[in-house]
């Protein structure tokens, strides 16, 4: 192992966005980044593949030295049971305060899905879910970790939703920083990812979007304002079923802000269960939310809504249009799919569906265009209005190099892509930032070269020295030195030519350099010669100063560098002599001589 | 703060009534060209014209949502892809896509014009194939702009042009430059209209172009490339250039072509519009004033640095690819459509059927850079900004505001 090589390994058979996994050994150590579930599948594609680490003959927790989860998503967060529960993973574990609150919720709601609704076995159970949390360290936005003695973490805001964390690594001199998904432009709830210039020798982005252009986020809530009230237009009613925790929260702060404006009176409502949670972990969470609903905060609730009302089941059968918010997202049961049994068949109506419908569920159904559905044995006709909107938050190709200009890394690394080529974007980020940009395949390994640090000590007479001689560096972190290096007893020390001498009795020799240029000078006297010579030689040479040191003989002030006149009247020559100290000047003083001063006398 | 936000929400809530259809979105820079690579509008060209750093052109495939099957798609995707893209250090200020010989065009300010193609080896890729030098590019003053067209009735013929007496056009099957008849004219020689600023040059049918130049009063010439003669002439009627402190005493023109009813309508920096009989030209079949709202004012700056340009740099006129509506930007902050339809040669003054504010609404001091028409969607317009934002848009037709 080439401890200045970074490796990384995305985990998981396929190509497949949606199921992050990324292994990264840097130093020595070996951290996991994401642990995520691929919801399409049902056996055991649907975790990472493990197998990588299992095969290097040591447990999970002698090989990984610490997990870290950058957000809630399931598929970023949704195999961390599997891997401490029933791989054996005990080590540490990461995230954000948001994050560990929220996890076990989607955690458990969707492991009631799998086992529950669709019978599977080999699943983790409630207990595990909760005895995975136990595990978890949350740690603090900027806030420097340690994990261990070498290794630290540092996790930065990413938007995107709630708790998202964006982490740098860094062990000694290397360090890595993932983003997990990350979100450049704020929205209505949440603040736009922030790193600061952190330089890590590679940044580890999603790529699900480096080729696309999203639409502004206003123009997705223009389009669900659109919907909604075309609906409430024809007396219609709406059920959107909300999953993701925010997603209620920014649509709710839409409506409400519609509906004040155009003056409506339409009700509209969110039943109880996650989105109530969801209002009570943003009152907890609101440092994580964006400085303009902080701020809100401080004159009102934000989250008591003037227009928005808690659901009663009652509700259901009113007449007349409202709106309602309710759980669960995917209509996989609960509130949400009890009202849609009721609704469904009038065309008035609309389901608009804010995000991604796992395989299986009713949602995926629905929106893949089922006319009829089986709910409890019945029989429903899908005849109402069916909408979907995404409002997810990625960071898109423009995100992306924004984010390649806040940190400046040294190699950036786009994972989960499509990998149709991306070849323009490499160029790009080469062009604009100078940087290689790495696509693996997933399954494949990338190493990175890092450029390996030697630390040595300087004695303190090299450093007084240096400092005396004046060098200015324009750069805070690189300044020329000249020393001797020394490697004794395991240690490197830069010393002082000086004290080579006197500590190793080492004696030092003078190299002298000489070169003899001869001059067609007939006809010119001597002592005219000389002086024309001087003339010649510090025109030449405006920065030095030539000063004549005996008879013919002259030299540059404060270096090692003369010059003499020898041979006869008809046939003189130049005598450039120097020192090794001046040797660089001395080979420019003596090309600059040459090619010039013929012509000069 | 959040009476901001209030006003950007109200002109949102209103564009529920206003439009059938509207989608934003924020380039990774602005442009200058809207340019359709395909005639199903499936794709389009755009190009970056920064004078600080390189500069690129990009194709973007339009989002499932704006293309004929997606119309009916719930799950439809309204993302741009961008298919392929090039990088070059010049602005762009014009782009031609010349599919038939399976090339673009760029144009900046340079003497040259430049033609991209698709790597073979990384189809995303566009790289710089060939670049075509103009003619007597000597005596051409460097601020202006490179013009450039295209015509499906000679596929393999680019058309290029910095003042009048540089007007080359090349055949793509040698990329070399066609000898042609009118360069011997005046056209060709060093009159004095050959160096004044040259506002328009467009084919209007096989072998005819309408070239637009003038420095304070506007021209309007008929060649045809095969004759050695001007076959046809007019004045553009319009008013005394206004004299701004901050812009350069010229005015400017913009052209544009409908090759089905064959006229060429001509706008000025002062807000009229002229419409000539493109074989013919004589006299303008109406001349009138465009009603419009406040003058735009282009400060120079935002969030992508370009060349300094003059408000009249970014006039722009086009007709409808289908009837007889124009589309204009480039006088206010936003696009007006007007319908030529109902002009004549006493009209005065008209008024547009329908404006989009939504440049400035969504993004304040954002100015109009230029607009193209769907090809195939009616009523539906594509708009970009100074601050890199693309709008697509559809109006609701019953409106007649």
């Amino acid at each position: 192992v080439n401890m200045a090589d970074i490796k990384v390994v995305p985990l998981g058979a396929g190509q497949d966005v949606g199921r992050s996994c990324i292994l990264v050994s840097m130093g020595g150590k070996n951290v996991m980044f994401d642990c995520g579930m691929h919801m399409g599948y049902n056996d055991e594609r649907r975790f990472p593949d493990f197998s990588y680490i299992t095969g290097t003959g040591q447990t999970c927790t002698e090989f990984i030295d610490c997990v870290i989860i950058s957000h809630f998503h399931l598929d970023h967060c949704g195999a961390l049971p599997y891997f401490t529960e029933m791989c054996g993973y005990t080590g540490p574990i990461y995230m954000t305060q948001p994050t560990k609150a929220i996890c076990p919720i989607l955690l458990e709601d969707y492991r009631k899905i799998t086992v529950e609704k669709k019978g599977e076995q080999n699943f983790f159970t409630s207990q595990m879910i909760k005895d995975c949390m136990k595990k978890v360290i949350t740690v603090n936005l900027h806030q420097t970790v340690q994990v261990d003695g070498d290794l630290e973490l540092k996790a930065y805001y990413a938007g995107h939703v709630l708790g998202a964390a964006m982490f740098q690594m860094r062990v000694q001199n290397q360090s890595v920083v993932y983003t997990g998904d990350y979100n450049m432009t704020p929205d209505r709830h949440l603040g736009s990812a922030w790193i600061d210039k952190c330089t890590p020798d590679l940044l580890i982005t999603e790529s699900t979007y480096a080729t696309t252009i999203r639409d502004s986020k206003r123009c997705r809530e223009r389009d669900f304002l659109k919907k909604v009230h075309e609906c409430m237009e024809r007396g219609g009613k709406v059920l959107i079923p909300v999953f993701a925790l925010g997603r209620a929260q920014e649509l709710c702060i839409l409506l409400e802000s519609f509906w004040d404006r155009l003056n409506l009176k339409a009700p509209i409502y969110f039943t109880t269960g996650i989105t109530e949670k969801a209002n009570h972990y943003y009152k907890l969470f609101i440092t994580w939310t964006n400085q303009k609903i902080r701020s809100t905060f401080v004159q009102r609730n934000m989250f008591d809504f003037k227009h928005i009302k808690p659901f009663d089941r009652s509700y259901t059968d009113q007449p007349g249009p409202m709106v309602v918010f309710a759980t669960p997202g995917m209509l996989h049961g609960g509130q949400s799919l009890q009202i849609f049994k009721k609704w469904a068949e009038d065309e008035k109506n609309m389901l608009i569906m804010p995000g991604y419908c796992v395989a299986g569920t009713i949602g995926q159904k629905i929106l893949s265009g089922k006319k009829t559905i089986e709910i409890d044995k019945k029989i429903v006709n899908v005849k109402l209005s069916v909408q979907y909107m995404s409002f997810s938050a990625h960071a898109d190709a423009k995100g992306i190099m924004q984010l390649i200009r806040q940190a400046e890394p040294r190699n950036v690394m786009l994972v989960h892509g499509e990998y149709a080529k991306m070849e323009f974007l490499k160029q790009k980020v080469l062009q604009e930032f100078g940087v290689n940009c790495f696509m693996p395949a997933n399954g494949e390994t990338i190493t990175i070269e890092t450029p390996p640090v030697i630390l040595a000590n300087m004695s303190r007479l090299l450093l007084k020295r240096t400092l005396e001689k004046g060098f200015v560096s324009s750069s805070k972190r690189l300044c020329p030195v000249e020393g001797i290096l020394v490697l004794k007893d395991e240690r490197l020390e830069v010393v002082a030519l000086s004290e080579v001498q006197s500590e190793y009795g080492l004696v030092p020799h003078q190299l002298k350099f000489s070169l003899v240029m001869s001059l067609d000078t007939r006809s010119i006297p001597l002592l005219e010669l000389t002086e024309k010579l001087t003339q010649a030689a510090q025109k030449l040479l405006p920065d030095q100063k030539v000063v004549q040191l005996s008879g013919s003989t002259f030299g540059l002030d404060s270096t090692s560098i003369t010059m003499e006149l020898t041979g006869h009247e008809s046939a003189q020559n130049l005598l450039i002599t120097w020192g090794l100290q001046d040797e660089r000047l001395g080979d420019i003083v003596f090309s600059t001589l040459k090619r010039n001063l013929t012509r000069l006398l | 703060g959040f009476a901001m936000e209030g006003l950007k929400d109200d002109w949102l809530f209103d564009s529920l009534y206003r439009y059938e259809r509207l989608h934003m979105f924020e380039l990774p820079h602005s442009t200058r060209c809207l340019e359709w690579a395909d005639r199903d509008g499936t794709s389009l060209y755009v190009g970056g014209f920064s004078d600080k750093h390189t500069n690129e052109i990009e194709m973007l495939e339009l989002p499932e949502a704006l293309q004929p099957q997606g119309l009916e798609n719930v799950c439809a995707h309204t993302d741009f892809k961008i298919t392929c893209g090039g990088l070059t250090k010049p602005p762009i200020t014009a782009i031609k896509c010349v599919s038939d010989m399976n090339v673009v065009a760029t144009a900046g300010t340079e003497t040259c014009v430049c033609l991209w193609m698709r790597d073979p080896d990384n189809t995303d890729l566009l790289t710089l194939h060939t670049s075509l030098p103009l003619r007597n590019d000597q005596s051409i003053a460097s601020s202006r702009p490179v013009l450039l067209d295209h015509t499906p009735d000679t596929p393999s013929w680019l058309l290029g042009a910095k003042t009048a007496g540089s007007a080359t056009v090349w055949d793509l099957n040698s990329n070399l430059p066609i000898s042609l008849p009118i360069h011997t004219h005046g056209a060709g020689s060093s009159s004095s209209a050959d160096h004044s600023p040259l506002h328009g040059i467009k084919f209007v049918g096989p072998q005819l172009c309408v070239v637009c130049s003038g420095k304070d009063i506007g021209s309007l010439v008929l060649w045809d490339l095969r004759s050695p003669t001007v076959a046809a002439q007019a004045q553009v009627p319009c008013s005394t250039p206004h004299r701004d402190k901050t812009q350069v005493t010229t005015t400017s023109f913009a052209l544009s072509v409908d090759r089905a009813t064959g006229r060429v309508v001509v706008l000025s920096a002062q807000g009229e519009v002229s419409v000539f009989e493109a074989r013919k030209l004589g006299t303008a079949l109406c001349s009138c004033t465009l009603n419009q709202g406040q003058k735009q004012s282009y400060t120079g700056g935002g969030r992508f640095s370009g060349m300094r340009t003059t408000a009249a740099a970014n006039l722009c006129i086009e007709f409808s690819c289908s009837g007889t509506k124009v589309a204009v930007s480039g006088l206010t902050n936003g696009v007006s459509i007007y319908d030529t339809g109902s002009w004549s040669s006493s009209t005065q003054e008209v008024s547009p059927m329908f404006t989009h504010t939504g440049h400035e609404a969504e993004c304040p001091g954002a100015v109009v850079l230029t607009h193209t028409w769907h090809p195939v969607f009616a009523d539906t317009v594509l708009s970009a900004d100074s601050e890199g934002n693309l709008h697509a848009w559809q109006w609701k037709s019953q409106l007649d505001k």
